[in-house]
């Protein structure tokens, strides 16, 4: 029997019982439209994470801070207390025994190029001289870290800005700009309290306007100088949180976990770079969307049996049809294939069905959430169906298919031609 | 010799319970013969045809058809014989109620991998010979018992076999219908050189052909007239 008349056989026998099939193909829908979900959820939440952090992220940037007794960064669990050993939080920063003598080290460390303190600053507000005056609380400064900030205006720090802000893009309203080009060159005050819990102000210049990230939000990036000023009239002014150290000449391929040894060693620091902080999030997201698509798989297994259950049926239903196309000439494997096929088939439709279903789905879904709880996140479309994830749904839920018809396929093909023409 | 069956053993069940259905049989059919194989219920006739026609396996001695013995053929070796070379009825018929006419008859050219138009030529030209090519596209189910086995004959045709094995073709027919088939059946062997081994109860059919053989408790005779 040819390839497109077995398969065209195939097709037929399952359209005999029209109702069977089509509760098999539903049980097989129930798991390929869960799966299909969580894979365009997972597809939508990655494409997302890149497309927010990959660009954020710069290679070769290392936060270094002081090995510590209690640091939620460190693997090893809880571990003796031991008063030799620092504290890190910021309780007890103005107890940090960091120093610039620590920084000057990591300077000297192999392929950096630039280490600076880090600080850890609290402002109280940033304000325009002409909008009466209003002040916007500012919950983090941040230094310039060479970030790749997705920017709507301007043009992101660079090391030798000097009293400069990049504004994110929900200041321009309170601050009253009318749009985020206005915004750029406009002189703003940054509010801080000194060391004597006195208000200072600190005049700057928007070199830039960003667009809201998760992985920012909260935080403005400022120049070095901003920072430090405000840290230093806190109190941060020789003992610091840890170092922002730099390398030279990295690239994206660059292994950082040896960069990362080489500041490790020089002396008792524990240094954890961007491109680390940024990959845990992702890995949390992979994670999550993994287990839900094991709950799919749980229920394609089931719609297996379903498959099974199905064929065995027909096989004893056809049991004279099978044999006489046995005695007509139809070889074991033939057999075995014709059934293997209507296995798969039922995977096919089931599985095209329900990525059908799942790409309407992830529409109105996507609709529902883009106007309600995603409101916040620019660009983030929930759920991606796209060709890659359809491929390697349907393949999946076909493999499996063609493994539940194995049994009742083999089944059928080891039927005596005789016997079974002799069942009534 | 067509069919040259040496010496042959075939025993079901094993143990205390085995049953030789052929014991020690010898015999040889020549090309357009038309050989009547006759016997009870139980005494190993069908499976004489069975193991003639490659549907089964014997324990020992030789069945060796145009030269090539099966014991020596493999699994699908055996599979394309029976496709190319046997024609098949069934006392039951055998149809399958749901498809056409014509599906049923091309079936066996279907399996044979001919292609959809020569196939469906050829299964119209088998349908002419038992004169229903008006029923072709009736389904299977919706046609009389005599109607049916037509059918079937027209299916055993369709890849011009150079044997027919008919096991009680007219066994489910009345008597008038069971002499259209008859006729039907000796006419292809008269006029296509068709061998025709057939398997009946029926004496008065058996007594049509040119050899009757009968089967008692695993045993051949032939029947002398």
């Amino acid at each position: 029997m040819k390839t497109f008349d077995l398969i065209a056989t195939a097709n037929r026998n399952l359209l005999r019982s029209k109702l069977r099939t089509l509760l098999t193909i539903l049980a097989i829908f129930v798991g390929g439209f869960t799966l299909t979900l969580t894979t365009a959820l997972n597809t939508g939440a990655t494409q997302y994470l890149q497309r927010q952090l990959g660009n954020v992220s710069v290679p070769g940037v290392f936060e270094v801070l002081p090995k510590t007794q209690v640091n939620p960064l460190q693997s090893g669990g809880v571990q003796e207390y031991n008063p030799n050993k620092k504290q890190n939080s910021l309780a007890n920063l103005l107890n940090s025994t960091f120093t610039q003598t620590d920084v000057d080290k990591l300077a000297k460390v192999d392929g950096v190029d630039k280490a600076e303190p880090f600080y850890n600053v609290s402002v109280d507000y940033i304000t325009r001289a002409d909008n009466n005056g209003k002040k916007y609380a500012v919950p983090q400064l941040v230094q310039n870290m060479g970030l790749n900030l997705d920017l709507s205006a301007g043009r992101l720090l660079r090391d030798s800005d000097t009293a400069s802000i990049v504004l994110p893009e929900d200041y321009l309203k309170p601050l009253g700009f009318s749009s985020a080009d206005a915004a750029v060159g406009a002189k703003l005050k940054l509010g801080y309290p000194d060391a004597h819990q006195k208000e200072t102000e600190q005049p700057l210049t928007v070199i830039g306007v960003m667009k809201k990230t998760f992985i920012t939000s909260g935080q403005v990036y400022a120049s070095f100088d901003v920072v430090q000023n405000s840290a230093v009239a806190e109190g941060q002014a020789s003992h610091f949180l840890g170092a922002m150290v730099r390398f030279k000449d990295v690239t994206d391929q660059t292994d950082e976990s040896v960069l990362k040894n080489r500041l490790q060693a020089a002396g008792d620091y524990n240094a954890v770079s961007i491109k680390e902080r940024i990959s845990t999030v992702t890995t949390i997201v992979t994670a999550i969307t993994a287990g839900l698509s094991v709950v799919g798989i749980i229920a394609l297994l089931a719609a297996s049996f379903g498959i099974i259950n199905t064929l065995l049926m027909s096989v004893y239903e056809r049991t004279q049809e099978i044999g006489l196309m046995k005695a007509l000439g139809m070889g074991r494997r033939k057999v075995f294939g014709l059934f293997a096929i209507e296995a798969v088939l039922v995977g096919f439709w089931g599985s095209l069905v329900a990525v059908g279903a799942a790409e309407l789905a992830s529409l109105l879904i996507n609709h529902i959430a883009s106007t309600t709880f995603l409101q916040d996140f620019e660009g983030f479309t929930l759920l991606v169906v796209d060709f890659r994830g359809v491929l390697m749904v349907m393949s999946l839920i076909m493999l499996i298919a063609f493994l539940a018809g194995t049994l009742p396929a083999v089944k059928a093909s080891r039927l005596n031609p005789i016997e079974a023409l002799r069942t009534e | 010799m067509l069919i040259d069956v040496k010496n042959i053993t075939k025993v079901y069940g094993k143990g205390e319970t085995a049953f030789v259905a052929l014991d020690k049989v010898s015999l040889k059919i020549a090309r357009g013969e038309r050989v009547a194989i006759i016997g009870k219920s139980g005494s190993g006739k069908s499976t004489l045809m069975h193991v003639m026609a490659a549907l089964d396996r014997v324990e020992s001695g030789s069945i060796i058809f145009n030269g090539d013995n099966y014991a020596k053929l493999k699994p699908g070796k055996l599979d394309r014989m029976r496709s190319s070379k046997f024609g098949f009825i069934f006392q039951q018929f055998f149809l399958n109620g749901r498809e056409t006419v014509l599906e049923n008859v091309l079936l066996p050219l279907k399996i044979a991998g001919v292609g959809y138009r020569a196939r469906r030529q050829r299964a119209i030209e088998a349908l002419e010979e038992v004169n229903l090519t008006d029923k072709m596209n009736n389904r299977a189910t919706d046609l009389s018992g005599g109607q049916k086995q037509r059918v079937a004959i027209a299916r055993a045709l369709v890849n011009q076999p150079e044997v027919i094995f008919a096991d009680e073709p007219t066994g489910n027919l009345d008597s008038e219908n069971g002499g259209r088939i008859e006729e039907l059946l000796f006419d292809l062997n008269r006029q296509k050189g068709i061998t025709l081994i057939i398997v009946t109860h029926d004496e008065d059919l058996a007594a049509k052909c040119q050899r009757q053989l009968e089967m008692k408790d695993g045993h051949l005779k032939e029947i002398t007239k």
